[in-house]
């Protein structure tokens, strides 16, 4: 798998290409938007990433570019602007995703893989496994080993969340827009308190469910 | 808003610049060019068709004279023409007469002239190669005589071979028309002065708005005092509708900068403390003898403070945008249970983790045009008060109710409740009602509430009795309404 990034700012630059290349992905980086577009026009790329805000050609005219070429290579923009019509307007150019700067690099590393997942058609799953966790996702019954557990609808998007993202950390806002729907932040952490009570139903060791300080929680994946 | 502070340096330095540059001199001196030119255009016409009128009667005159001498020659011959010359010539209304003919190669004049007309020069009046041999067709001719006079002259040749010729004196078509020029340069430039004079009054009258709008302008620009305003003026024109709409885009203005100067103040105040923890918690955590665990934690706090930064900012962006009148608002006929019932389910874990029980009271079918995210977050944000200041065996009531007023929302809470002091600042940005911030948020999270309900024109309201708890209410108008600018 191999993943353009362009994007100016050459520390952004360098944690993602990191974060990227540590999750298994080859990373190509370019620091404007005429070399990102050469690059993306002449390697075949499985997605790219890229900067709204670029010296000389543009995120948007960069995508607007690549799209008239015929090129449906996926990609995810990333902006500093965070209202719905920079959102709308980097849609209609032709990405394919939208993150707004800061973001939790878990947050655009699920991102990616989506955005790969969906180019490349896999088939979606009707069970999902993680160790000795499995979720039948038609019946909808979850098992921890021979044992069901019963969870509350909510409790069940949770973990169908994080059985589909096992071993990658989630973090709240991801979570608050796939389980609730909610793109806005409310105070109190309801996150926590859904995440305590799942725990309480299917791990109260605490060993596969773990929280990551500052970022997010993680289900292990074996 | 005074009316001096408006008035001032309305005129600019150079009286002679003011009329080019001054859009009322350029008016007024355009006008009065105008009047002239029109003036000048409307005499000319008037000069041509009296000076032909003129000229015209003369020619009738004398053609009308030749057809009668030479009817009476022909009916009389020389005798009975110089009988009627005579006579004609004694009448009192003729001044100048000749009358000549050419007959068998004698040339006969019969006249009553003045001594000083044509006198000695008679050549005046001759015809090319004489009279007896003259060609020339039958026209009125004018031959200047002097300063003051023409001749005019009209020739025939009659059916016996001899030829007529009547000649008269007459006043110079300039002289005679001189009295008309003369009343004409009077009056026009009369007219220009007064055009320009009222012109100019007229048009600086008129232009008072704009002066004023320009001295408002520039007041502004130079002192950068933003409360400058164009005077209001008793009129109900085009001009007075403009300054009405440039006050109203100053007033825009203004509450637009003060808007961001605040926002900036309290965007400096609440992220001072989240980065000074976090600065804190980083410097601690470089010092020698850190050991790996503890750098952990202080990474992770640092996150924690960061997001906390992040979430600061999203709201003071939305206060900032909803009282601004700059937030897109995505309106549509809103189930406002709906909206009720999803908020009351997000918080449901929270509130039976603390023991709060939330209850629905909603009455059927309330709707509002309301943007579904913005009040989806205004109804959470008031949620989250209620159960976070509610205490454990407490209860939490959502209610709708539809009013002809309006739909109404009520978070109505059983907890601690607020002193009557502090009512009113609760809707203001920097107020906590926990004043040891334990309990983070709740400042922004009300003032983006009351932020949002006004932006969609409706009203946030509260009551509450400490220790017994409080209600807060939202109305959103029924019908459109706009946002109270």
């Amino acid at each position: 798998m191999r993943v353009l990034v362009v994007e100016d700012d050459s520390k952004i630059a360098s944690f993602i290409g990191k974060g990227l290349r540590q999750g298994g992905f080859a990373v190509d980086v370019c620091a404007d938007g005429a070399s990102g577009l050469d690059h993306v026009l002449t390697v075949p790329y499985d997605a790219a990433v890229v900067d709204v805000m670029l010296p000389g050609v543009d995120g948007l005219t960069l995508v607007r570019r690549l799209r008239a070429t015929g090129n449906r290579v996926p990609v995810l923009f990333l902006s500093a602007k965070a209202t719905v019509d920079d959102r709308v307007r980097g849609l209609q150019a032709g990405a394919d995703d939208y993150l707004t700067k800061p973001f939790a690099f878990s947050e655009l590393m699920a991102r990616v893989q989506a955005l790969i997942r969906r180019a490349s058609n896999t088939a979606e799953p009707t069970r999902l496994v993680a160790g000795d966790l499995s979720m039948d996702l038609l019946t909808r019954e979850v098992f921890r080993g021979d044992e069901r557990v019963e969870l509350q609808p909510r409790e069940f998007s949770l973990l169908e969340y994080l059985m589909r993202n096992a071993g990658r950390t989630v973090t709240k806002t991801m979570i608050l827009e796939h389980v609730w729907d909610y793109s806005f932040d409310p105070q109190t952490n309801v996150v926590d308190v859904l995440v305590h009570r799942l725990r309480g139903k299917m791990d109260p060791e605490k060993t596969r469910l773990q929280t990551q300080r500052g970022v997010g929680y993680v289900l292990r994946r074996d | 808003m005074s009316s001096d502070a408006t008035e001032i340096r309305t005129g600019t330095p150079g009286a002679g610049g003011w009329w080019f540059r001054s859009f009322a001199g350029r008016l007024s001196l355009g006008y009065a060019l105008m009047s002239a030119g029109l003036s000048l255009v409307l005499f000319a016409v008037l000069y041509w068709l009296l000076a032909g009128a003129l000229e015209g009667r003369e020619q009738a005159f004398l053609v009308k004279k030749l057809e009668e001498y030479s009817a009476v020659y022909l009916r009389g011959g020389t005798l009975a023409l110089k009988a009627a010359v005579e006579r004609d010539s004694g009448s009192p209304g003729e001044t100048s007469l000749l009358v000549r003919l050419a007959a068998n190669g004698r040339e006969i004049t019969f006249a009553r002239v003045p001594q000083d007309w044509l006198g000695l020069r008679d050549w005046q009046v001759q015809l090319p190669g004489g009279l007896g041999v003259w060609q020339g067709s039958e026209q009125v001719v004018r031959i200047p005589q002097d300063a003051q006079r023409d001749l005019a002259m009209v020739t025939r040749r009659l059916v016996d071979g001899s030829v007529l010729q009547v000649v008269r004196s007459t006043d110079n078509r300039q002289v005679l028309l001189e009295p008309v020029r003369r009343a004409f340069l009077l009056l026009a430039s009369a007219s220009v002065v007064a055009g320009l004079a009222g012109g100019a009054l007229f048009a600086h009258r008129a232009s008072r708005p704009i002066r004023q709008m320009v001295a408002t302008a520039r007041e502004i620009v130079s002192t950068g005092r933003l409360e400058a305003r164009v005077t209001a003026m008793g009129r109900s024109d085009d001009l007075a509708e403009l300054a009405a709409l440039f006050n109203t885009v100053l007033d825009r203005n203004q509450s637009l900068i003060r808007a961001m100067r605040e926002s900036l103040d309290n965007a400096a105040h609440d992220l001072r403390t989240p980065l000074t923890r976090m600065r804190g918690m980083a410097e601690l955590a470089l010092q020698e003898g850190t050991t790996p665990e503890q750098a952990r934690d202080a990474l992770a706090d640092c996150m924690e403070e960061s997001e906390r930064v992040l979430s600061i900012l999203r709201s003071l962006m939305d206060v900032t945008e909803a009282e601004s009148g700059m937030m897109r608002l995505d309106r549509q006929v809103t189930d406002l249970n709906g909206l009720m019932r999803d908020v009351a389910e997000l918080y449901g874990f929270v509130a039976e983790d603390k023991g709060v029980v939330v209850e629905l009271d909603l009455a059927p079918h309330c709707t509002a045009e309301v943007d579904p995210a913005r009040f989806r977050q205004v109804l959470a944000n008031l949620v989250d008060n209620a159960v976070k200041y509610t205490a454990s065996g407490g209860r939490v009531r959502l209610m709708t109710e539809s009013r002809p007023e309006g739909a109404v929302m009520r978070v109505i809470d059983n907890g601690m409740g607020i002193p009557e002091d502090e009512l009113e600042r609760i809707w203001t940005r920097l107020y906590r009602g926990d004043k040891s911030r334990s309990q983070r948020g709740l400042g922004l999270g009300l003032s983006v509430v009351k932020a949002v309900v006004e932006a969609h024109g409706g009203r946030v309201g509260v009551t509450s009795t400490p220790g017994r708890g409080s209600e807060f209410s939202v109305l959103i108008p029924s019908g459109p309404r706009l946002p109270a600018a």
